[in-house]
């Protein structure tokens, strides 16, 4: 149990951001805990408050265990989510939104840095991992991922993130012109489900929901959490895993206060890390605790590559949902496309123009429809932490990816040119744009290189992978190290392979179905 | 992260010449690049210690280095705005990746701060923030029509139903989630328009020839 005298919550706390109708369980702040704390314990720790690690700790607590969960971020209700896109960026999202992978073309990625992790900036889409990903993780041997086993925890899931269709009325001309694009071309659509409680389509998803729409772990698993006894810290930075007889035995955490800095240390007999893909490998290699080969590789990504199309009549893609449907026509070549309406900011960010150039170009802004092209990778790139600070975090597209991202650009013109697109604008600097249907071939002709092609993403998965022999993976079925024991891993770095369709759901099936092995005493 | 991270005086200086050489400055919103420049100075607050010092490297680099290279007399900041976009551009296609990095990271910040303050936005014709608001009250009154509370951090009393209000036939609640769409309101001016009243330059003569015909040939 956590020990602590000074656990419980002050009336008059200085940090008033925590919904005060987590009444069951506490959620506590380095202010709110005793100035002389330096030690406290609990029967399992959890870090990171994030798809994974939220829906496990939950999962836990339940069961009567004492749960602490640790977030190295600040916890925000839905009012506090500012306008200032730039300003959200600092406070929700690890390095104020300024991260690369590094590799033949740099990619930029997004990791949540507050409670409810990435589910408080990502865009809800809500998929269950496909039939035929599972049956491949079935054949190495990994029984309990299996479809039929996995269905309730699916069933599960999206019951408490609520994911469904969306309203009437909240999807914007940006979705409109995708869905007729794909349309004209006859090609499969797919209407997407989200997790969120009347959506109104404010397009804020990234930047964290204004509304209280959307289910992040921070409405969903969470209170679940603080209902069933549980406790969160926040601005807890774990900074090392601890071991002692041959056992995880807690964790070294630096408790950030605007006014002090400071250590805690926390015993438990159980760890579990869902710190990320990126942030866990990292923080495992720092506590240097696992001896593990496999410890930070086999990262995928699911590259993504934007792409705008102008148009004649306003779109205006601010307004309405990010991804309300979803091409899956090309789904079997590993190449999936969505309409996804960005802020100004972010369509000045598709030309790779500067000054008054720029503002020539951006005049034609809000006539700019924008979508997505995502490839199921078949690369995989490694992390590892380093000295100083400087991790390496590194990812190639291979060519064999490049091809498909070349015809998914390719389609995604088509389908934009079908809709009425006077103009497409491409992610490859060597063909920017294309002015007619018919230049859509010199994509292919041309063959962009990686180096000169502008890349992103939001999936970030498999670098302490799921395995059924130690010598494959970092984890086992159950979720704990095979080589720590105590010590379990449930975020999306679990994963054993990429999966091609948006994460959040498998990753909360595959911590609840950890989180219940702990549960149950494993 | 360091809270208490400010640029110098320096710093400040080049990047502010850089915020004149990406951002919209023409269109005259009043203190445009001092705002840009303490939007990036939030941001490379929360970067580690050693990205802010090559951050801050950089920047330097960027002012002295064409001096220091023997390719250029005038530091950044001493640059008219077209040079200095200008040198932008060729910093930009540079074979040393760590320089092209730089650039196209000042770019993104730049653009990140510069197209999301209020008044550029509403000049270019996206009217986020009165969007977003409007959206936001538009939500509360459907959740209190429905008995419901408003705060997402409650929605356990929200009654769940989206599906049913998607296919229903209740129209009193309808009218509130529909708004203006391509195929309920034509715009009042086409592209065309558009181009023409701001003199753009912009060739898209080819896109009257398109047929859906061709689309199916590619
Ligand atoms: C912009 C964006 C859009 C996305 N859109 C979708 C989508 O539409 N659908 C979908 O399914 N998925 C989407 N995703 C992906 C999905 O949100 C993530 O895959 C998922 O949240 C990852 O879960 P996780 O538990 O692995 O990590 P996270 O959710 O990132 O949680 C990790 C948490 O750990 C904390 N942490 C890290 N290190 C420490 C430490 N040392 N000490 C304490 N705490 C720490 C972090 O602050 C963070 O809160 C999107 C992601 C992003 C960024
Ligand atoms: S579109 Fe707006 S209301 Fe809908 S989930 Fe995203 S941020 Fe919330």
């Amino acid at each position: 149990m956590i020990s602590s005298q000074a656990t419980t919550m002050s009336d008059d706390a200085d940090d008033q951001r925590i919904s005060p109708h987590y009444n069951k369980g506490e959620v506590l702040t380095p202010m709110t805990l005793g100035d002389n704390e330096d030690r406290l314990s609990c029967d399992v720790i959890v870090i990171g408050s994030g798809a994974g690690g939220a829906t496990a700790a939950a999962t836990i607590a339940e069961s009567g265990r004492k749960v602490l969960l640790l977030e190295e971020g600040p916890g925000y209700q839905s009012s506090e989510y500012s306008a200032n896109f730039t300003g959200m960026t600092s406070e929700i999202m690890r390095h104020g939104g300024a991260t690369v992978i590094m590799g033949r073309s740099p990619i930029a990625y997004l990791e949540g840095r507050v409670l409810g992790g990435s589910t408080v900036l990502n865009g809800g889409m809500c998929w269950r991992t496909p039939e035929e990903v599972l049956n491949n993780w079935v054949k190495r041997g990994l029984e309990r991922l299996s479809a039929k086993r996995l269905d309730p925890y699916f069933d599960l899931v999206e019951e408490v993130i609520q994911a469904r269709y969306q309203n009437v009325g909240s999807e914007g001309e940006n979705n409109q012109i995708f869905r007729r694009g794909a349309e004209a071309m006859g090609w499969q659509l797919q209407r997407n489900k989200r997790n969120q409680v009347h959506c109104v389509g404010t397009n804020d998803c990234v930047s964290g929901c204004p509304t209280g729409a959307k289910q992040s772990t921070v409405m969903t698993w969470i209170p679940r959490l603080l209902q069933a006894g549980g406790h969160i810290l926040t601005h807890a930075e774990v900074i090392k895993i601890r071991r002692r007889n041959q056992r995880v035995s807690g964790v070294e955490v630096k408790l950030r206060s605007p006014l002090r800095s400071r250590r805690l240390v926390i015993e438990a007999p159980r760890v579990v890390v869902a710190c990320g893909a990126v942030q866990t490998p990292l923080l495992l290699q720092r506590s240097k605790i696992l001896k593990n080969k496999h410890l930070g590789r086999h990262f995928t990504v699911h590259p993504n590559a934007k792409v705008a199309a102008l148009f004649d009549a306003p779109v205006n893609s601010m307004k309405g949902v990010h991804q309300a449907w979803q091409c899956t026509e090309f789904h079997e070549d590993g190449i999936l496309m969505a309409p996804g309406g960005v802020p100004l900011s972010v369509i000045a960010q598709c030309f790779p123009l500067m000054g008054s150039d720029l503002t020539e170009q951006m005049r034609l802004a809000p006539y700019i429809a924008t979508a997505g092209v995502l490839v199921d990778d078949s690369s995989s790139g490694f992390i590892k932490a380093a000295p100083f600070g400087i991790d390496r975090i590194r990812y190639d597209v291979n060519d064999f990816d490049q091809e498909r991202f070349i015809r998914g650009v390719q389609r995604l013109s088509q389908l934009f040119f079908s809709a009425g697109a006077r103009k497409v604008y491409t992610p490859f600097n060597e063909v920017p744009t294309l002015d007619h249907p018919e230049q859509i071939r010199r994509l292919a002709d041309v063959s962009p290189k990686v180096k000169h092609t502008e890349y992103f993403t939001a999936h970030l998965m498999g670098t302490c992978r799921m395995s059924t022999a130690s010598e494959e993976g970092v984890v086992k079925p159950n979720g704990e190290s095979w080589d720590l024991p105590g010590l379990f891993i449930a975020d999306a770095s679990v994963m054993p392979g990429t999966i091609g369709v948006n994460p959040q759901v498998t990753i909360m099936a595959l911590a609840r179905l950890i989180g219940e092995s702990i549960a149950e005493g494993a | 992260m360091n809270p208490n991270f400010r640029f110098g005086r320096f710093s400040r200086r080049t990047l502010s010449a850089v915020v004149r050489a990406i951002a919209p400055i023409e269109i005259g919103v009043q203190g445009l690049d001092v705002y840009v420049v303490n939007q990036i100075e939030s941001q490379v607050r929360c970067f580690p210690r050693l990205h802010r010092l090559g951050f801050l490297i950089g920047l330097s680099f960027l002012e002295w280095g064409p001096w220091a290279g023997g390719w250029g007399f005038l530091p950044f900041s001493l640059l008219k705005r077209d040079k200095a976009t200008q040198r932008l551009y060729k910093l930009l296609e540079s074979r040393f990746t760590p320089v092209s990095l730089l650039v196209n990271g000042l770019r993104v910040l730049v653009c990140l701060s510069a197209y999301g303050h209020s008044e550029v936005e509403q000049w270019f014709g996206f009217e986020r923030r009165r969007w977003r608001a409007q959206r936001i009250k538009t939500r509360q009154r459907l959740i209190s029509s429905m008995g419901g509370e408003i705060s997402g951090e409650h929605h356990t009393h929200i009654p769940p139903t989206p599906e049913a209000l998607y296919q229903s036939s209740d129209q009193r609640r309808a009218p509130l989630l529909t708004w203006e769409s391509h195929e309920t309101v034509k715009s009042p001016f086409t592209i065309m328009e558009h181009i023409e009243s701001h003199n753009l330059e912009v060739d898209i003569s080819n896109a009257d020839s398109v047929t859906k015909e061709e689309h199916h040939d590619i």
